[in-house]
């Protein structure tokens, strides 16, 4: 229900729409309706908002967290001078809030044009932690360095975007991207469970994109330039006591690619991709390695990518259309190997490149049947071969195969029933695995993205107008998975979507919809277990796990007078996690079910008070609940706590003026 | 007064024809009027003007109407030169006006709308016999280069997606190229990732900080998912580039696929995880020393089976804190297996 996920900062450019709506019928005599109905408009909306408690869950991205009063203010400028098509654009959103953005642009159409964007996103951690680590913030910190106390953690991306773009003439025209981002702050990190630490955040990137494109009738050209570049303050975390952990490493990748379409005929068109990148990673390592005699001062690591993609879309005659597409794609980690350890049983001492390819291949055709149905049948191969490293930390497989196959029907073109049902079976095989030969003795797991598995899928899908005023969707999906080769690992794999969706128009003036969602994933898998003493005996043992969610919503949108507009939204929505452990246990060590229960009551009531003037009233009801225990009487050894609020209630209420202008 | 003379005029017209006067060329026969909003509109906007229940002439706040940019269209550029219906020339048996030659519906919206265009193209509004093909053909005789260059042959071509499934064309604010009110569009079809974007551990989407465009082009790419950059993997780097790497010692999933252990749309799980450790973490890796032992919650906070250190708090991350991968030369037991 897409009302449901509208910003706790309400949106410009949907309120002024609708009191451009209620302008239309409550002064439809007044003025110059016509230009009203073809000149840009711009708007403003300004006004207050008041939370009624702090909680870090609603704000996490929003900057709503603290019970106290907020500016709300948001500007949407846009004008257009006829003459040379020239427009000036200023947009502004959440001007009053930490999670502010605002661009401007300046274009005359068709020939050239620039931006300037500026956006911050903004992560609260909802946990709050009580630690006596000191340092928090650098990448200098301090166990035990400060006196307990309660924390907030929060990141924080500043992003700057600039663009321009030139027609050049003859069908060229030239794109030129920039875009800049810094974040800062910290999240929870740690070394063990002893020692709670903060992962420092400083880190900045930027992606530079220079693409010239062409567009005739028959050939489409898009070919350039992409570099992306990582650089972070901090290479890493000195936290005493204790040993040093390395962070994130500076890195950039630099991409050249040509992509093409050529209409060979009105009925047959050709695609092509071709692209080369290389990335490297140079960043000077804090310390010398362990080896004597190894004096590499970086890694050196460089990874080449060639990929190419081909495809063809073909109407040989009417009822048919049929498509290929080739893909092709090999990463080749070309870094150095060395040695940089002091080997030990199961470690060589080598750093690790991985290297693989990739090969994928689609077939597809499509036939029209009598009465508005399709008969769509395609298959599907693709090949990956992957690299070898002669110490493995896990079973290992140098190569994939799968086979998928889909048959559809579809009905696309009646009034009132439109609809498909489709069946997908893949199939994925491969190699022979080459065993974890550090630990060949408890070789016993084909990791889960490696393993045999046949797949099995059916999805039916709906849109139906039983009546003028009822329109019903209903999408049904179901898809199994069973994974074959050894008796530990994953074993199957379910996954359930049921959604139905309706709205009733009662008049022109009231509109009610509601929607109901499950979705139900299952997995089946099994290990061995190490001995806990005599409290818990070594033993192979069974989890099946499922997630399942229930989500539903219902709004209501009425116009009760020409000046008046009112709505409502509720959303439900019960998240519940099964583990469903088979395993001699005792009582005390079972893992309860978590259930996450979260309920959000939206509002709205807006008036026109003028033809360009109205005013809105908002109001948020957000409750959640749950029992999730995974920082439940938890402890670090350093005396550290992190607190999950089980059950948090908030409310929200604005009251903001809209003035709209063209 | 000017609107005032038209709706006369229209009212009176109806009339006529319901009586059968005059006959139906004649009625439309309407004194030609100035263009209103695209250039050579006229002959639509004589009939379809400001009093039209659907803003048809809003058109002219966007784009499309910037009639200065000599490659902007005029309304038969996308309904085609529709002569049966300007000239109200019925077949035999037909009731009503012939409807222009190509016509276009929107998604079926599924919630109540304050716009008047959703209400008009949504559930209680017109649809359209127009087939997807033909309709899209409007709009690629103009876009089909750049992003657009790979369309045909798309999931979504292959779905039969009009154009105007997702884009609002009649519109100075078309939804689905606002981040903030994007998703909804996208969950007119994609329900799974409408429930997903609500759980506790999400992106922002719901507060528009990320698009569903920042990772996927709906009209197609070279690549797998419709992904901006063609891979998984690529695609996450865009904003996480820390994990890019590579590193001194990498972690083999990691560099193939990020969905091996994330769903980008949202889970219940810390960080965006398809499972909770230790469980996702012993889908692939063997029991050896503690690396199958059980969850539970026993005390103790090392890693033996049953207790608390294996299954609370980042459960395998507490000590196994560079997953992504690690870059540090140096104390064998520690970097190797992603703990420093």
């Amino acid at each position: 229900m897409k009302t449901q996920y509208r910003n706790t900062a309400f949106r410009l450019s949907a309120l002024a729409g609708a009191i451009a709506l209620a302008s239309a019928s409550a002064w439809a005599a007044d003025g110059d309706e016509v230009a009203d109905l073809v000149k840009p408009e711009s708007s403003i909306r300004l006004g207050i908002g008041h939370l009624s408690d702090r909680n870090r869950r609603f704000g996490q991205y929003n900057g709503l967290s603290e019970g106290r009063a907020y500016g709300l203010f948001d500007i949407d400028y846009a004008r257009r001078e006829d003459a040379s098509g020239t427009w000036y654009r200023l947009y502004g959103r959440n001007l009053g809030l930490e999670s502010r953005e605002l661009r401007a642009d300046v274009e005359r159409q068709g020939v050239w044009g620039a931006f300037v964007d500026y956006s911050r996103i903004l992560r609260l951690e909802p946990l709050q932690v009580t630690t006596g680590l000191s340092g928090i913030g650098t990448a200098t910190q301090a166990i035990g360095g400060t006196a307990p106390r309660e924390i907030d953690l929060q990141t924080r991306r500043d992003r700057y975007s600039l663009g321009f773009d030139k027609a050049l003439g003859q069908g060229l025209d030239l794109q030129l991207r920039f875009k800049q981002e810094d974040k800062d702050g910290a999240r929870i990190f740690g070394r063990g469970t002893g020692q709670f630490l903060a992962e420092p955040i400083a880190g900045q990137t930027q992606q530079l994109e220079a693409i010239i494109n062409y567009a005739g009738k028959q050939l489409q050209l898009s070919g350039g330039y992409y570099g992306s570049f990582y650089k972070n303050r901090n290479s890493v975390l000195i936290a005493t006591p204790g040993t040093a952990i390395s962070l994130a490493p500076d890195n950039e990748s630099h991409q050249l690619f040509l992509a093409g379409g050529y209409n060979v005929t009105p009925a047959t068109r050709a695609t092509f991709k071709v692209a080369k990148a290389r990335g490297t990673q140079n960043e000077s390592f804090f310390t010398s390695p362990d080896l004597a005699g190894n004096v590499q001062t970086s890694l050196n690591g460089r990874l080449d990518t060639t990929s190419a993609q081909l495809g063809l879309t073909t109407r040989p005659i009417p009822k048919l259309s049929l498509s290929a597409n080739l893909r092709y794609e090999d990463r080749e980690d070309k870094t150095p190997r060395y040695q940089f350890l002091t080997p030990s049983t199961g470690r060589d001492g080598f750093n690790t490149p991985f290297s693989r390819t990739t090969v994928n291949s689609k077939l597809e055709a499509n036939y029209q049947l009598p009465m508005g149905f399709r008969l769509i049948g395609g298959v599907e191969l693709e090949q990956r071969k992957r690299s070898v490293l002669s110490i493995r930390q896990a079973s290992w497989r140098e190569q994939n195969d799968e086979q998928s196959y889909r048959v559809e029907l579809r009905r696309s073109l009646s009034e009132t029933l439109n609809g498909s049902i489709s069946l997908i079976h893949a199939d994925r095989g491969g190699s022979d695995y080459l065993p974890a030969n550090n630990n060949a003795a408890a070789d016993f797991i084909d990791p889960i993205h490696f393993a045999d598995r046949k797949r099995d899928k059916a999805r039916f899908s709906m849109d139906w107008i039983p009546l003028e005023q009822l329109s019903v969707q209903l999408r049904v999906d179901d898809s199994r998975d069973r994974y074959a080769g050894r008796p530990r690992g994953p074993d199957t794999g379910t996954a359930r979507l049921y959604a139905l969706d309706g709205t009733y128009t009662v008049s022109d003036n009231w509109q009610v919809s509601a929607w109901f969602t499950r979705d139900d994933t299952r997995v089946r898998q099994s290990t061995l277990t190490g001995a806990n003493g005599t409290t818990v005996l070594a033993q192979e043992w069974q989890s099946n796990l499922r997630m399942l969610g229930d989500s539903a919503g219902l709004s209501v949108r009425g116009k009760p007078s020409g000046r008046l507009e009112i709505g409502a939204d509720l959303q439900f929505g019960r998240e519940t996690n099964h583990y469903g452990l088979l395993a001699n246990l005792p009582a005390a060590a079972a893992l309860p079910t978590i259930v996450t229960r979260r309920t959000v009551l939206r509002v709205f009531g807006q008036y026109a008070v003028q033809r360009n003037f109205g005013l809105r009233l908002d109001l948020i009801s957000d409750r959640a609940r749950t029992n999730d225990w995974t920082w439940s009487d938890w402890q670090y050894a350093d005396g550290t706590r992190v607190f999950q609020d089980p059950n948090t209630r908030v409310t929200f209420i604005g009251v903001t003026a809209i003035y709209r202008m063209r | 007064m000017k609107n005032m003379l038209c709706n006369l005029t229209r009212a009176l017209s109806a009339a006529v024809l319901a009586l059968g006067l005059i006959g139906p060329a004649q009625a439309a026969d309407k004194a030609a009027t100035k263009d209103l909003a695209l250039k050579g509109d006229a002959v639509c906007t004589r009939c379809h003007d400001e009093s039209e229940a659907y803003p048809v002439l809003a058109i002219g706040k966007t784009r499309h109407g910037t009639v200065a940019d000599g490659r902007t269209p005029t309304c038969t550029s996308c309904h085609g030169d529709s002569k049966s219906h300007v000239e109200n020339l019925k077949k035999e048996g037909q009731s009503g006006r012939p409807k222009p030659d190509r016509t276009f519906t929107g998604q079926l919206l599924t919630a109540p709308s304050a716009d008047v265009v959703e209400r008009y193209f949504g559930l209680a509004g017109k649809r359209t016999t127009t087939p997807v093909a033909e309709r899209n053909g409007a709009c690629i005789g103009c876009h089909q280069g750049g992003k657009r260059i790979h369309w045909q042959g798309s999931a979504h071509d292959a779905s039969e997606v009009a154009c105007t499934s997702c884009h609002q064309v009649h519109t100075q604010h078309d939804k689905v190229r606002d981040k903030l009110t994007q998703s909804e569009v996208c969950f007119t079809c994609h329900k799974e990732q409408r429930v997903q974007v609500s759980r506790m551990s999400r992106h922002p989407i719901k507060e528009g900080k990320v698009a569903c465009t920042d990772c996927h082009n709906p009209h197609g790419t070279a690549g797998v998912k419709l992904l901006v950059r063609d891979t998984v993997v690529d695609t996450c780097y865009t904003c996480h580039m820390e994990k890019r790497g590579p590193f001194v010692f990498n972690h083999q999933p990691v560099t193939e696929d990020c969905s091996n252990c994330h769903n980008p749309h949202g889970t219940t799980n810390p960080n965006l995880l398809k499972a909770r450790a230790p469980f996702l973490c012993q889908q692939c890796h063997e029991p050896t020393s503690h690396r199958g032992n059980i969850p539970g919650l026993l005390p103790g906070t090392g890693n033996a089976a049953g207790t608390r250190g294996v299954t609370q708090a980042r459960s395998c991350l507490n000590c196994h804190t560079n997953i992504h991968g690690s870059n540090n030369p140096v104390n064998n037991a520690e970097s190797r297996s992603l703990r420093r």
